[in-house]
């Protein structure tokens, strides 16, 4: 037996090590996906012909080629820019994604030595408030990436999105709140927890999304702003802003924008599947029962957790790819907004909306829990 | 030492000198910047403290909100680097550093803690309510019960301070139109 602060450690930087890989995996495999999925939507082929050893794998070698062009290209500074913002903005947005994803609860719990492992690599006392707090910090790489880029375009790509991020920041906040009450935690086990093992009207899995579908909608509106992605890229806006705050980058630092926003897009779909999706739960199949079929066929208890951590993963990853597929449906479906639409839509709908709904759900769980007055 | 108390300290030390450097600094988003990075290593420390919401609502309120809120400012305006100025100290000035030392000798060591105590003559906080791993609970009990009144009194202060600054921009707003 291991001293139990060497234990901790080493589960830790593991638990650590599998979220930071998914969260490095997304982006290439997304980069491939967005520009299959566009093809689609647009009746073209799109890229099918890199693959690996002579397999073509439906182009799947495409991330691959694209990753080696972008380290060969020069890294470039411009002369007016001011080097150390320059330098750092797309480390913040890089690292703002890579540091939110550690708080996703990527399991249960395993069992190593009859010690229990929590699968969730960081837990605060907080809850869900870290992955919101960390994904909050996101924005500045944008902002200093417009200002310190020295470019007028760039300067107001980066206004945008730091106008844009605050304005959604808090309709996000607040419809998720409803959930809080309603499970009565801000712990994320706990909630997933609290969505399985029960049924609604005997068939509904017992998903947040059925007990507070305003609160998703709110969300997931406020994901695709927070995230930058279209029907809200103002902050990119090609049409008007040439490339907004990525104007003046390239290369790889261009990349590492964009590593943190895929990042981004896996870490606040993740926070949705959780909220309101049951996480890594199989929907009617809960994992309690799941452990009783494993054990009742034979296979010890350590064992069976050890089987359901991937089957788990594997179910959050399919629930999360729903939610990416999604963005990338709406990317080359809905056209862009004005920027006056964007900010009546954040302040005049979302916030009210979110307000409501949190004082309806507030008035609802009280009397549910103590009756009518 | 243990190995907690060594990076305690070390983010101590850390946090004065971002102060430090932030103070000096001439250009307003370098000085933005430092302060956001400061307020990350305070959360820290609030987080080695077992204090997980106050760490967590420093960076989602301060680093989060407030301060995406001043850099959006600060690039709307554009302000220059703010030029050196050179020659003698006022008056003023020399008073407002005495009392700042005075200040951060007040707040930042133990005897003068205790002295504040004493002079103000604070009870002891009460031990909380939870233990000390229920931090969120615990802030919600407290928050609710004990200092339920200056929670209210706060919030419809920050209302007031809302609605004057709505007023005064409207009225300057006003004055351009009508000039």
């Amino acid at each position: 037996m291991l001293n139990p602060m060497l234990f901790d450690l080493i589960a830790m930087v593991l638990k650590v090590a599998v979220a930071l890989l998914i969260a490095l995996q997304v982006a290439p495999i997304m980069v491939w996906v967005e520009r299959r999925q566009a093809a689609m939507i647009q009746r073209r082929v799109g890229p099918n012909r890199v693959g690996l050893f002579g397999f073509r794998m439906f182009g799947l070698g495409q991330p691959l080629a694209d990753t080696i062009k972008l380290i060969f290209k020069e890294d470039f500074v411009p002369k007016q820019a001011n080097k150390v913002f320059y330098v750092m903005a797309p480390m913040i947005t890089g690292l703002a994604g890579l540091v939110a994803i550690v708080g996703l609860p990527l399991g249960s719990y395993v069992e190593v030595f009859g010690t229990r492992v929590n699968l969730q690599p960081v837990e605060l006392n907080a809850g869900f408030l870290y992955l919101f707090a960390v994904s909050a910090l996101g924005v500045y790489g944008a902002a200093l990436a417009g200002w310190s880029s020295n470019n007028k375009y760039a300067l107001l790509g980066g206004l945008r999105a730091s106008a844009q991020m605050v304005s959604y920041e808090i309709a996000m906040g607040m419809s998720l709140l409803p959930i809080v009450i309603i499970f009565g935690t801000l712990n994320m086990q706990d909630i997933i927890a609290a969505q399985s093992g029960h049924l609604l009207f005997g068939f509904l899995p017992a998903w947040g999304v059925f007990y507070a579908p305003v609160s998703m909608c709110i969300f997931v509106v406020c994901m695709f702003a927070e995230t930058n992605r279209l029907p809200f890229d103002l902050a990119e806006g090609e049409a008007e802003l040439v490339a907004g705050f990525l104007t003046e980058y390239g290369s790889m630092r261009w990349s590492l924008f964009f590593l943190g926003e895929y990042a981004m897009m896996t870490t606040l779909s993740g926070l949705a599947v959780c909220l309101f999706f049951g996480g890594y739960e199989i929907p009617w199949l809960p994992q309690t029962r799941i452990l009783e079929l494993l054990t009742g066929a034979g296979l010890g208890r350590e064992l069976a957790l050890w089987v359901m951590f991937p089957l788990g993963l594997g179910v959050l990853l399919g629930k999360i790819a729903v939610f990416m597929f999604l963005f990338v449906q709406a990317r080359f479906t809905l056209p862009r907004f004005r920027y006056d639409q964007l900010m009546d839509l954040g302040w005049k709908i979302m916030f009210p909306f979110a307000l409501a709904n949190l004082v309806v759900s507030a008035v609802w769980a009280a009397i549910a829990k103590f009756g009518l007055p | 030492m243990g190995f907690q108390e060594i990076v305690f300290f070390v983010m101590g030390i850390l946090a004065v000198a971002l102060g430090g450097c932030l103070a000096t600094r001439r250009n307003p988003v370098s000085a933005a910047m430092l302060l956001i990075s400061l307020m990350v290593v305070l959360a820290g420390m609030y987080g080695m403290l077992d204090a997980h919401f106050a760490a967590v609502a420093q960076i989602i309120v301060y680093a989060g909100a407030i301060m995406v809120v001043f850099i959006f400012v600060m690039m709307l305006l554009n302000l220059p680097p703010e030029e050196l100025r050179f020659g003698t100290l006022t008056v003023g000035e020399i008073i407002l550093t005495i009392a700042g030392i005075g200040v951060a000798v007040a707040l930042g060591t133990k005897v003068g803690q205790g002295y504040l105590v004493s002079a103000l003559q604070l009870s002891e906080a009460r031990a909380p309510l939870l233990p000390e791993t229920e931090n969120l609970r615990n802030v919600a009990a407290t928050m609710f019960t004990d200092y339920l009144w200056s929670f209210e009194l706060i919030s419809f202060l920050i209302l007031a301070a809302v609605i004057g600054a709505v007023v005064i921009s409207k009225r300057r707003h006003g004055h351009a139109e009508s000039a």
